[in-house]
């Protein structure tokens, strides 16, 4: 049916009106995506009511080329500032900014670009070839499936603890207990909040994030110009461009991401981050260089981007197939299908073919429009890295303000960056690596809901968690990922040091 | 400050810590049985990584008293100690100052205190900071209409 109607589609797409609409949904989408706390999310809701009075098609394009484009945007601040202007880009993070801060901004955003839209492209073909059956794969995840998912991807923390399990252990569990504050999401019972109104919600993701990352990053560039010279000032080059030599050889990282990225996208409640963290740590199994990690790796960056822009198009599967959006995005993009008359489900494809199609092959141009946009503004972007840090920092140190506060119009979470940011600044100093804790934080209430629900399921019998094979599939992997890690971390460095000591 | 002596101090204040998460978590988080299915109530995930915590620092207070880990010095002069606590005050009292003096007025006074302390020209802070202040108003409250504290001012 594709084919028939290919012709048609692509002229609709094409059409003047609707190629200015891409254009100006991916740049608004990249520019939200960039400041930090403003997400993709909320750049689809702020768009929603330009919406209303236009043509179905145009309207779903502008919305889906702001939501590529805010995933594509937080990468930017990630790799210039460590700032990541959405948690889909955390993982990029660290990887990136050692990149900028070596002088090599430019390539580090071109790798971010030209894997993104990897990921993108192929997210799209999964969306048009798979769907049915990715959806089915999803129906299947009940609680047990997401406990033992959310317990794969705690054992990412062995691989980030940057050489030392013990640290990046109880950083871990530190990042799951601050999930636990706030309303117990089973019973209601109220944890850790000490009588304050502001914790009854828990700690939000995103000022956390920006707290944890960007806030603490101020401190250390506040730290390094404590010995400047008046006048003296802190810039860096934006270095050459990517080559594409370096790009050609992640394509089998960057494949492996952008399945990774469909699977967990398809899943409803899962989002971008936990793709991403998941992708890096694949790639840092399968590396030649895996000591490069965290330490400015373009396998690093091509790996988070490619998982994280590869949720995108997933995200649209239960949507377009079963009509459940899988996170507020979707959602969102549901409530804008419903105001146009249109319901997704199980028959969207049918009966509304020129739209479901529309929508997947609009995206996969989305994905083209985000590479022309990017490829022209990556060399402005990068002039960021020469802005002196004296000027840069205390601006950045607004921006998150601001980002803090627009999430929930909170003065709280304004204070709550300040917090996260020393946590952040001080860990690292006594060796503790802050990355485990945003994972912690944020698989650990999936976690504990999903081992809660899966006994509420079986009527307190454990065995659900090893009956099932996606619970199995996960576990073994999961066992596997600890063994190779105590192995590589533990095992090895100790038997090492026993043959040297023997060799004296 | 040697590595060794700072993973004993922070050992030992993990170990505190955890010690606090779990009697707070025994004595405090009020549990009406209703709460609790199949022996797992909104304390048993607390709990658990009270204890784990617990074990984890004290084995890393052990191989620290043991010597194992490395004698790195932990560097931080007293010119970088004294610009992170001005940086941290500033942005203590800018965070605690926003709601009482309005987002506008806040932010100016904490760029100028900051760019200052930073040795950034005076020509230049008084460039950048209504700069900067217009980029905010014309980005996020004209166009994202996102909604800044307005205090006693603006």
């Amino acid at each position: 049916m594709l084919i028939q109607m290919l012709p048609s589609i692509l002229l609709n797409i094409f059409s003047p009106f609707n190629i200015f609409i891409l254009f100006a949904g991916m740049a608004v989408g990249i520019t939200i995506g960039a400041l930090p706390g403003l997400t993709a999310t909320m750049g689809v809701a702020l768009l929603l009511p330009f919406t209303f009075r236009m043509d179905t098609m145009p309207a779903l394009l502008l919305l889906c080329a702001v939501y590529c484009g805010g995933i594509y945007g937080g990468s930017i601040t990630a790799v210039l500032l460590k700032t990541p202007g959405t948690p889909a880009s955390a993982a990029t993070a660290e990887d990136g900014f050692a990149l900028s801060k070596r002088g090599q901004a430019r390539s580090a955003l071109e790798m971010t670009l030209y894997a993104s839209t990897f990921g993108g492209v192929l997210s799209c073909l999964a969306l048009l070839g798979l769907a049915p059956q990715i959806a089915k794969i999803a129906l299947e995840f009940g609680p047990p499936e997401y406990a033992c998912l959310a317990f794969f991807g705690l054992t990412i923390i062995i691989s980030v603890s940057g050489g030392n399990i013990v640290k990046g252990l109880i950083a871990g569990c530190l990042g799951i207990l601050l999930s636990c504050i706030g309303l117990d999401p089973i019973s209601g019972g109220v944890r850790y909040t000490f009588g304050s109104a502001n914790l009854m919600a828990g700690l939000q993701l995103v000022p956390t994030m920006i707290g944890l990352f960007a806030v603490s990053q101020i401190l250390e560039q506040a730290q390094r110009m404590g010995n400047l010279r008046k006048g003296e000032t802190t810039r860096v080059g934006t270095g050459n461009p990517l080559p594409m030599k370096l790009f050609f050889e992640q394509t089998v990282n960057m494949i492996r991401s952008s399945i990774i990225g469909i699977l967990v996208g398809a899943l409803p409640g899962t989002g971008s981050a936990i793709a991403s963290f998941i992708s890096v740590n694949a790639a840092k199994r399968s590396s030649k260089n895996p000591e490069e990690y965290g330490k400015g790796s373009y396998e690093a960056i091509a790996a988070s981007e490619a998982g994280n822009n590869a949720v995108t198009g997933a995200a649209m599967i239960p949507l377009l197939t079963l009509g459940v959006p899988g996170d507020v995005t979707t959602a969102v993009m549901l409530g804008a299908l419903i105001i146009k008359g249109i319901k997704p489900g199980p028959a969207f494809f049918t009966s509304y073919p020129d739209i479901a199609y529309g929508i997947i092959v609009g995206f996969l141009v989305i994905q083209f429009v985000m590479l022309a946009v990017g490829f022209v503004a990556t060399k402005g972007f990068a002039r960021v890295a020469e802005i002196p840090s004296q000027v840069l920092t205390p601006i950045v140190a607004v921006l998150c303000v601001i980002g803090a506060y627009a999430i929930n119009n909170s003065v709280f979470d304004t204070k709550l960056i300040l917090v996260m940011g020393l946590v952040g600044f001080l860990l690292p100093k006594f060796g503790f690596p802050t990355v485990p804790i945003l994972i912690g934080f944020i698989l650990g209430e999936t976690f504990e809901k999903g081992i809660r629900q899966g006994l509420v399921m079986s009527t307190g019998d454990w065995s659900i968690f090893v009956s099932r094979p996606i619970c199995i599939f996960f576990l073994a992997i999961a066992l596997l990922f600890l063994g190779s890690s105590v192995y590589r971390e533990v095992i090895k460095p100790l038997r090492d040091r026993y043959r040297v000591q023997i060799k004296g | 400050m040697t590595k060794r002596k700072a993973d004993c101090i922070v050992s030992a204040m993990l170990i505190c810590f955890s010690v606090a998460v779990l009697v707070y978590t025994k004595c405090k988080v009020i549990v009406p049985d209703a709460y609790v299915s199949y022996g797992i109530g909104p304390q048993t995930l607390p709990t658990i990584l009270g204890w784990v915590i617990l074990i984890l620092s004290i084995f890393l207070f052990l191989s620290s008293l043991a010597g194992k880990t490395e004698e790195q010095k932990l560097a931080l002069d007293k010119q970088e100690l004294k610009i992170i606590l001005i940086f941290i005050a500033a942005f203590a009292v800018y965070i605690v100052a926003m709601p009482v003096l309005g987002f506008y007025v806040a932010t100016a006074l904490f760029l100028i205190v900051i760019f200052h302390v930073l040795k950034v020209e005076k020509k230049l802070i008084f460039i950048l900071t209504p700069g900067t202040l217009l980029a905010v108003y014309v980005i996020f409250t004209m166009i994202c209409e996102v909604y800044l504290p307005s205090g006693l001012f603006v």
